[in-house]
């Protein structure tokens, strides 16, 4: 199976991105893909634990991710210097160092990097 | 890699395209126009150069509108395909406005580029409805996608070699 990797940098409400990298996601995870998220520098704030809403929103999209399968990470750094704790980010999600990103673009078949 | 022929000579010195390649001892191994070494190779070494030279498939997602970035990202397209390689811009989000008809600037200039050059543009469809367009705005030659995520995924795991989001 081939596996996708996402990178995230840019938070929910500020741009597209956070949407469109779930999307694409999803859809690759719908065509029978593996696929990883990386949330990096603003992307931590996409898993946060009241990052539902009741209107469209990435936290209701991760979510979905998630239970679609697809594995979710968040740079421990980033989301340290933001006061984003473990247990500000969903249950699942393990807060990991930027090896982790590393080993993910190193054994993955695509990287796509939503920055910004 | 993509399944195109692949052109392969030895260049003497003294031709206008040496000189245009800055070649500056025989024998030149150019490989689709790719200037790749000079002097005696081993067989090998030839085979070597000549895999390293066969034509990429390059995707280009492109969410940015007319302006710096969506120019670099044609200009790298139209690169690409100057040196024999193919390229695919894939524009979403706000890239859609990249790919529209009656612009002017450098980002207008690159786009012709790539498109006479035989790159391929594709556009979101629901991107360019979100914005108030219609296909119908669309340079000549650039396709809006329908299913456009379904169509980019396919892309980015089944057929570019590598991939740029700008």
């Amino acid at each position: 199976m081939k596996t996708l990797t996402v990178l995230l940098n840019r938070g929910p409400f500020v741009s597209e991105y956070a949407d469109l990298a779930l999307k694409v996601a999803l859809k690759a995870r719908e065509k029978g893909y593996a696929v990883n998220l990386y949330c990096y520098i603003d992307g931590v704030w996409a898993p946060h634990v009241k990052a539902d809403k009741p209107y469209e929103n990435a936290g209701r999209l991760l979510r979905e991710a998630m239970a679609r399968g697809v594995e979710v990470k968040v740079c421990a750094r980033c989301a340290e210097s933001r006061d984003v704790t473990p247990e500000d980010t969903l249950p699942g999600i393990p807060q990991v160092g930027l090896f982790d990103f590393i080993n993910w673009l190193k054994s993955s078949d695509q990287v796509l990097t939503f920055t910004g | 890699m993509a399944d195109e022929q692949v052109e392969v000579r030895f260049l003497p010195v003294a031709s206008p395209e040496a000189a245009s390649l800055g070649v500056r001892s025989a024998p030149a191994l150019v490989v689709n126009r790719k200037l790749s070494a000079y002097g005696q190779l081993e067989r090998e070494e030839i085979l070597e150069l000549i895999n390293q030279a066969k034509p990429s498939r390059l995707g280009i997602i492109l969410t940015k509108p007319p302006g710096g970035e969506a120019a670099s990202a044609l200009g790298t397209a139209a690169e690409a395909l100057a040196w024999g390689d193919q390229a695919c811009i894939f524009c979403l989000s706000d890239g859609v406005l990249a790919a529209c008809r009656n612009q002017h600037g450098p980002t207008a200039e690159q786009l012709e580029t790539v498109l006479r050059r035989g790159g391929e543009v594709l556009v979101s469809a629901p991107h360019l409805r979100a914005g108030g367009l219609s296909p119908e705005r669309l340079v000549p030659g650039a396709v809006a996608v329908e299913e456009a995520l379904d169509v980019l995924v396919d892309r980015v795991m089944e057929e570019w070699d590598k991939v740029m989001v700008l």
